[in-house]
């Protein structure tokens, strides 16, 4: 899951309430939209969980790409069990990661609000492109990762832009450059990590498709 | 006008050429830093991140961010929940 890699005391105490509150809200709204809209299915349950390990496992391992990335898997999450579910699963990861000292507690509102927008935008950018479009498995969840992770590093940016970092030696338009050139990297990564998505939503199509809420009516 | 499966895959490989390239000047101009670096040197932060350690704990140049014994003891609980969960409701 793409995070705003600082630590705890970089939002001011103001910042770090309103990201938390944003975060909580969306989750909220998801959880009320499973309760009475679209009640989760045993099996998407079962899909949510192993998505959480993996995710957590895949999260915390730096790859030795461009300096030292890691991969998200949002969009992937988003494609396989939806929106409202992933919200939660990014939650507990969240969580996990930063009691494990991966990111700090005060950002855990802010990256939830990132994270969301990466598990919203594949999971509807796939929907569109697979089953209005027709565009193809493959091609589809890649464009949906590659997008879903492009929006999410926008919102990272727009959300440090907007709370501002303290103690920063930087003007807003030399932290817009560096951020950008920042977000460009992770693109990179973010073409990995579309592959992967790509190859694991055909393999899963091909074997288990009921098992893809991306592809359900 | 109806666009093909193949001119999607077709899309899709040319949007990943962009993504590369634009990925690789980045990194050319940034140079050769880890995450919290090159998030430090970003914002303007004079430090260096909390997880800067180098090569230690690494393999292959693959390292594991945060406390490790937690990640484990974590991602132990996490894989039983799903047995449990994969065998209560039968995927």
């Amino acid at each position: 899951m793409a995070h705003i890699h600082l630590e705890d005391g970089t939002f001011t105490l103001l910042w770090v309430i309103i990201w938390w509150a944003v975060a909580l809200s969306l989750i909220t709204i998801s959880l009320i939209w499973l309760r009475k809209v679209k009640k989760a299915d045993n099996r998407t349950i079962t899909i949510a969980a192993m998505c959480t390990a993996a995710s957590f496992a895949v999260f915390q391992i730096e790859i030795p790409v461009f300096g030292g990335v890691h991969l998200n898997l949002t969009p992937l999450i988003g494609i396989l069990i939806g929106p409202a579910l992933g919200g939660i699963v990014a939650l507990i990861v969240n969580i996990f990661s930063a009691a494990i000292g991966h990111g700090g507690w005060g950002l855990v509102g802010a990256n939830l609000v990132i994270n969301l927008s990466e598990i919203f935008t594949g999971y509807y950018v796939y929907r569109t492109l697979e089953r209005v479009i027709k565009a193809g498995t493959l091609a589809s969840a890649g464009i949906a990762t590659l997008l879903g992770l492009l929006v999410g590093n926008m919102i990272m940016i727009a959300i440090i832009m907007v709370s501002g970092i303290q103690g920063a030696n930087n003007d807003p338009g030399s932290m817009l450059y560096g951020l950008s050139l920042l977000a460009a990297i992770n693109m990179g990564v973010a073409v990995i990590e579309a592959l992967i998505t790509g190859y694991i939503v055909t393999y899963i199509k091909k074997i288990r498709p009921d098992m893809i809420q991306g592809a359900k009516p | 006008m109806k666009i093909g499966e193949k001119n999607w895959m077709l899309i899709f490989l040319v949007v990943i050429l962009l993504a590369v390239a634009t990925s690789a000047a980045a990194y050319m101009i940034t140079g050769n830093k880890g995450i919290e670096e090159r998030f430090s040197s970003a914002t303007g932060l004079n430090a260096g991140g909390e997880n800067e350690k180098g090569d230690s704990g690494s393999l292959l140049g693959f390292r594991i961010e945060g406390n490790i014994l937690l990640y484990m003891t974590i991602l132990a609980i996490l894989g039983a929940a799903c047995v449990i969960i994969y065998l209560k409701f039968k995927l």
